[in-house]
């Protein structure tokens, strides 16, 4: 017998770039995540991009500055979305991890006389783009604060030019959770307080967020079965199951073993990485913005420390990612098992009439009848960060509102000037249209208050 | 791009093997029906064609996919195959091996615990094999032989020649549809992104809804001169907001941002689409395999 490689033929096995995976699973008819994939990871961050771009050069003339400020910020809101290919390919490192070894319980084979792993690593595409995606999001914070220096430096100057304008409060405010919120029309002056029970409700609010948040990243929120002649292998290995479930944690931990296993200093830097990225933005990041958020709902602040307040609150709103990483398992789930077939089955394509003949007599289960495929599925996990990421929609919602209503109101007290109107511009002021005020805390949150 | 680096794989393993079975019995037990004329005009001349054999055996009556027909009825099949042995061993020498554990396999293979082992694995792959063949994968093979025996069998009134291709049947189809599918989970995951975003798109409209009509109520119950007011207060804020369009610059051009910075944001945003076309561009990931076999390492590495 003679036994000699033949593995030339593999020169050009399972690697993945994003253009080609597009055009390969469009292919391959998983037309969904080709679809998806194209408009969060291809479209939006280019465009994103040219917006800022355009804005930064684009004159108020071309682009007002209260529009400016608009586009700036739901840009900032909207820039985390393109993390998603990311983080499925985070999903994908367990679900290509494979370790067939020989068994140990069969003597005549001596021990360790084989071993396979199969391990997906993260390439260079991988960092450039969440280099990319993180100098995007900087940049976006650093754009908003120029832009908002250039309207405060406007208003500074003005307030110069008018002596009798008040200058900047810097005493400080009453806490927002004992804030008495004015309203606009005719009710205004009629001022409504918190009933009893909603800070209670805000404390409440922020111990279910937090637990389902850890609770999330300890249960499993995704699952993974192997399948195929692959699977198969993986079944006989001893301690080795083509099942497994995997949380956040365990995840991350697959990510820093991978390390170790390959060796490869550039693994190491690139996946320690990868795993900070992910326990910052799908951990870390949420809990230090709900810290942020009850104190500002407790604290007394000035106006100096209510600004800084709420431009780290909105600056962590762009960094948490538990709703982008959910939206991601989701996608992994649902999408995961075609991308395995196609990718790897494709290399197996002269075994499709033998494997289906083997499926059609019984001698193999229709999912093992391929080489490979992976099939996720949702776990009890996601729910929780689902459960997590509603609640810390509402309580940022509830907070931020609340807070811009403060401000509003303040701002009001502080400059409240009665503009008297002669007869003679009463002709010009018949043609103005009225538009009504973007609906605030009072308008949302009426049933709490007073 | 997505060139592979084959590294550490040249090895080189001539072994001679051979396979030892002791008492080792075979069972049969089978289905023939049998053409009695074919069986009374059989030629001697014939005698060592396997096809004619088969020939005097009636075909069954096949779908397009080469299975039998659920209505034929079975003529030659197999009821029982069981092979049972005693003691087998595996002896490999190794002639010249470069992989280090292949040249322990021989004395690993010699011990009697191995044997035994051997012996349970062989006997259990047999059984395994044995089972098939009495399942409808043999089944077919057969039927498929009985088929095509007669286009092969010089004295049959149907032979075409000795080597007249076989029948081709159409392929088989994979049983799709008995694979899991996870579209549960995904109507359940949809449903309810769907409902919290049609809540929320729902309630803001309500409340905005609401706020307008108060609003417009509120302003039918002001005199002109209060209205009048309320537009010149409004006004004033969009000539704030025209005040600042006209007064201050694009940001580029803005001397409230660091000259440095100017032209330092949108250097970093055409670096940063590079960095993004860089990695759309690049590979992403690859799939490595790291192997060993007899003690000697093969890596298949993505470059």
């Amino acid at each position: 017998m003679y036994l000699e490689n033949s593995l030339t033929k593999a020169s050009e096995l399972f690697v993945f770039s994003m253009a080609e995976s597009v055009v390969d699973m469009w292919e391959a008819g998983a037309t969904e995540l080709a679809i998806l994939i194209a408009l969060f990871s291809g479209a939006w961050p280019y465009t994103k991009q040219f917006v800022v771009f355009f804005l930064w050069f684009a004159p108020p003339k071309i682009t007002s500055v209260s529009r400016r400020e608009g586009l700036l910020l739901w840009l900032d809101r909207l820039g985390k979305w393109s993390f998603v290919d990311i983080f499925i390919l985070v999903m994908s490192v367990p679900s290509f991890r494979v370790q067939i070894n020989s068994p140990d319980t069969i003597s005549f084979l001596p021990s360790g006389f084989y071993d396979l792993n199969l391990l997906l690593i993260p390439c260079w595409g991988l960092y450039s783009n969440m280099i990319a995606q993180i100098i995007s999001q900087f940049n976006s914070h650093l754009i908003i604060h120029y832009h908002r220096k250039i309207v405060f430096d406007f208003d500074a100057r003005e307030r110069g030019s008018n002596a009798t304008e008040n200058e900047i409060d810097e005493s400080d405010t009453e806490a927002l959770f004992k804030h008495k919120f004015d309203r606009f029309g005719a009710k205004k002056g009629h001022l409504l307080v918190l009933r009893k029970g909603i800070s209670a409700l805000v404390v409440l609010m922020s111990v279910v967020f937090a637990t389902l948040l850890l609770a999330g990243s300890i249960v499993p929120s995704f699952s993974l079965s192997q399948f195929g002649l692959v699977g198969l292998a993986v079944e006989v290995s001893p301690d080795q199951s083509t099942y497994n479930e995997h949380n956040i944690f365990s995840t991350i931990k697959l990510l820093i073993d991978q390390a170790k296993f390959t060796g490869a200093t550039t693994d190491a830097i690139g996946l320690a990485s990868l795993s900070t990225i992910v326990v910052l933005t799908v951990i870390i990041v949420p809990l230090c913005q709900l810290v942020l958020l009850l104190l500002r709902w407790f604290g007394t602040m000035d106006k100096k420390r209510r600004i800084r307040t709420f431009v780290t609150i909105e600056a962590l709103q762009a960094w948490q990612y538990v709703e982008v990483f959910v939206f991601s398992v989701i996608i992994a789930c649902w999408q995961l098992g075609s991308v395995s077939e196609f990718l790897i089955n494709d290399y197996c394509g002269s075994f499709e009439s033998t494997f289906n003949s083997l499926a059609y007599y019984g001698i193999l289960k229709p999912n093992d009848s391929q080489c490979f495929k992976v099939v996720a599925n949702t776990k009890d996990g996601l729910w929780l960060l689902v459960a997590a990421s509603v609640v810390f929609l509402l309580l940022n919602h509830f907070i931020a509102s609340a807070a811009k209503q403060q401000e509003a109101d303040l701002a009001n007290s502080n400059s409240d000037i009665s503009i008297q109107v002669e007869l003679e511009d009463i002709s010009d002021l018949e043609d103005f249209q009225l538009r009504t005020h973007p609906a605030s805390f009072t308008d949302y949150y009426r049933w709490v208050l007073l | 791009m997505c060139l592979f680096k084959i590294e550490n794989i040249s090895f080189r393993n001539v072994l001679l093997l051979g396979l030892e079975l002791k008492n080792t019995t075979i069972e049969v037990d089978a289905l023939v029906q049998i053409l009695e004329t074919g069986l009374f005009n059989f030629p001697l001349e014939d005698m060592n064609n396997f096809d004619c054999w088969l020939a005097m055996i009636p075909a069954p009556a096949m779908e397009a996919s080469g299975v039998r027909a659920a209505d034929s009825e079975l003529t030659l099949a197999l009821r029982k195959l069981k092979i049972d042995m005693e003691s087998t061993r595996i002896q490999i020498e190794c002639l010249s091996c470069s992989s280090p554990l292949f040249q322990d396999l021989d004395n690993s293979l010699s011990s009697d615990e191995a044997i035994a082992d051997l012996t349970k694995l062989a006997n259990g792959a047999v059984d395994y094999i044995t089972g098939l063949l009495g399942g409808p994968f043999l089944q077919a093979q057969i039927d498929r032989a009985l088929v095509d025996a007669p286009k092969r069998c010089p004295h049959s009134p149907d032979f075409v020649s000795v080597d007249a291709p076989r029948v081709q049947y159409q392929e088989l189809q994979q049983l799709n549809e008995s694979k899991p599918t996870n579209w549960d989970f995904i109507i359940a995951i949809g449903s309810v992104i769907v409902s919290v975003l049609l809540i929320a798109a729902v309630s803001t409209s309500i409340v905005q809804m609401v706020k307008w009509k108060r609003h417009k109520k509120w302003l039918g119950s002001l005199s002109d001169r209060e209205v009048m007011e309320y537009k010149a207060k409004h006004l004033d804020e969009q000539v704030r907001a025209l005040r600042m369009n006209a007064n201050t610059t694009s940001m580029f051009k803005s001397s409230i941002i660091p000259g440095f910075m100017r032209y330092f944001i949108p250097i970093s945003i055409i670096a940063n689409i590079g960095f993004f076309l860089s990695g759309h561009i690049s590979l992403g990931a690859s799939v490595d395999i790291e192997a060993q076999i007899g003690g000697e390492a093969i890596r298949i590495k993505g470059k």
